[in-house]
């Protein structure tokens, strides 16, 4: 129960960290998200029900086979949402390459809004494909 | 951090509050819930001399109705009203709005009188008043007098209140039968100030909008009634067609404040976007 916790926790920091926590600084270089009304971090509101499944290979190298675990969550989780929002995307030949990937940055690449330079320049997914042939 | 020292009074009685007011006016300031007040002394970015807080007056606490208008007493919590029947059943556009209020928590302590008073854009409360066509009464020692929305908001967190005036009450006028309700909004987090949002009261006999009322979140620095798409709605068969274009009438002279959670352009996108469902929403619930 503590590891599912555990991963849990880590998946809910990584939709959180693909969607939404962002450090911003003015042009000053003074941090602008200084309290947790503007540094927003993700509440159980915004973590779908999150199902753990266990593969367990026991690690021969230390009594008891125990291995790490916790982080994986967190490192997974932003790769598999912004995967699905560049999955979503694709049919408009953008893709997003950054986090937090916001509605606001999703409609700049699209085009409905005009481009903006506050955050990361979307993929242009033709030119990424010639530059891999 | 801790909030600036201040000295603090909490009369029973609405005259015990009128005559601090009365006092203090200038250096003071009113507590009813403090959802809003007490975060801004915490932060420094309030510092009144006085705090008169209104936690021990019961008879500002009240829902009433009579010959179908609705009178709320300054100091009803916003969960007291969200939970009211005579409300849900009469002024439906309330009780959703409030749904939309902060979480719960914050409800249970949040005054209605309170959000009014405090006069922020972005709150539910302000623009469900507003669209409702609502009429605060105020009271001072020198007397009573009665202020409707196009009136009291006056620009960001300011109110056409007299530093010794306190709110007293909301009055809020039946609203005609047939009309659709809708309140819509949008906020990166469940229960965040909305970046954007709409509600609508749409009047609608035999397929055709009669009344339209039209209200903006967080779109200009009051509350807004959105009354170029009202005009578009009126007289219409409300289709698709139709709620499109009157939420681009209501966003064309609007110019939102812009911030790190969301540009202004942004903003003006995402507040058509919630005029247009908040339009669709009122109209099916005026047919049923």
């Amino acid at each position: 129960m503590i590891v599912d916790g555990q991963v849990q926790g880590g998946v809910a920091q990584g939709i959180g960290g693909a969607l939404l926590e962002h450090l911003v600084y003015d042009d000053q270089g003074t941090l602008v998200t200084t309290s947790l009304m503007d540094y927003l971090m993700p509440t159980s509101a915004e973590i779908p029900p999150i199902h753990v499944l266990h593969q367990e290979s026991p690690s021969p190298n230390v009594p008891g086979g125990f291995k790490g675990m916790g982080e994986g969550g967190a490192v997974n989780a932003p790769v598999a949402v912004v995967a699905a929002v560049n999955d979503a995307l694709a049919p408009f030949g953008v893709a997003a390459n950054h986090t937090p990937v916001t509605p606001e940055w999703v409609l700049r690449a699209l085009g409905i809004l005009p481009a903006g330079n506050d955050a990361g320049e979307p993929m242009d997914l033709k030119r990424v494909e010639a530059q891999l042939k | 951090m801790k909030p600036p020292l201040f000295e603090y009074h909490d009369p029973s009685a609405v005259e015990g509050a009128l005559d601090l007011l009365a006092q203090h006016g200038e250096d003071a300031k009113v507590l009813a819930g403090g959802q809003s007040l007490v975060p801004l002394l915490n932060f420094r970015l309030a510092s009144p001399d006085h705090l008169i807080d209104l936690g021990r007056v019961p008879a500002l606490a009240y829902i009433r109705r009579r010959d179908g208008v609705l009178r709320i007493g300054t100091m009803t919590r916003q969960a007291t009203l969200e939970a009211s029947p005579l409300v849900a059943e009469h002024w439906p556009l309330l009780t959703g709005a409030l749904g939309f209020v902060a979480h719960a928590q914050i409800r249970n302590r949040g005054t209605v009188g309170g959000s009014v008073a405090h006069a922020d854009p972005a709150a539910e409360l302000p623009v469900a008043f507003t669209v409702l066509d609502a009429t605060f009464h105020l009271r001072s020692r020198n007397g009573t007098r009665s202020v409707g929305w196009r009136d009291f908001f006056i620009t960001h967190l300011t109110t056409a209140l007299e530093p010794e005036e306190l709110l007293v009450e909301i009055e809020v006028p039946p609203v005609p039968p047939g009309t659709g309700w809708a309140f819509t909004e949008y906020s990166r987090r469940h229960g965040d100030f909305a970046l954007g949002g709409a509600a609508a009261l749409l009047t609608i006999e035999d397929g055709v909008c009669r009344r339209a009322r039209l209200g903006l979140l967080a779109a200009a620095d009051t509350p807004l009634r959105a009354e170029a798409a009202e005009r578009v709605l009126g007289g219409k068969t409300i289709t698709a067609e139709v709620a499109a274009e009157a939420a681009r009438a209501a966003v064309v002279d609007i110019n939102p404040t812009g911030d790190i959670h969301g540009s202004s352009e942004y903003r003006k996108q995402l507040i058509e976007g919630m005029v247009r469902r908040a339009i669709e929403q009122a109209t099916e619930r005026a047919g049923r």
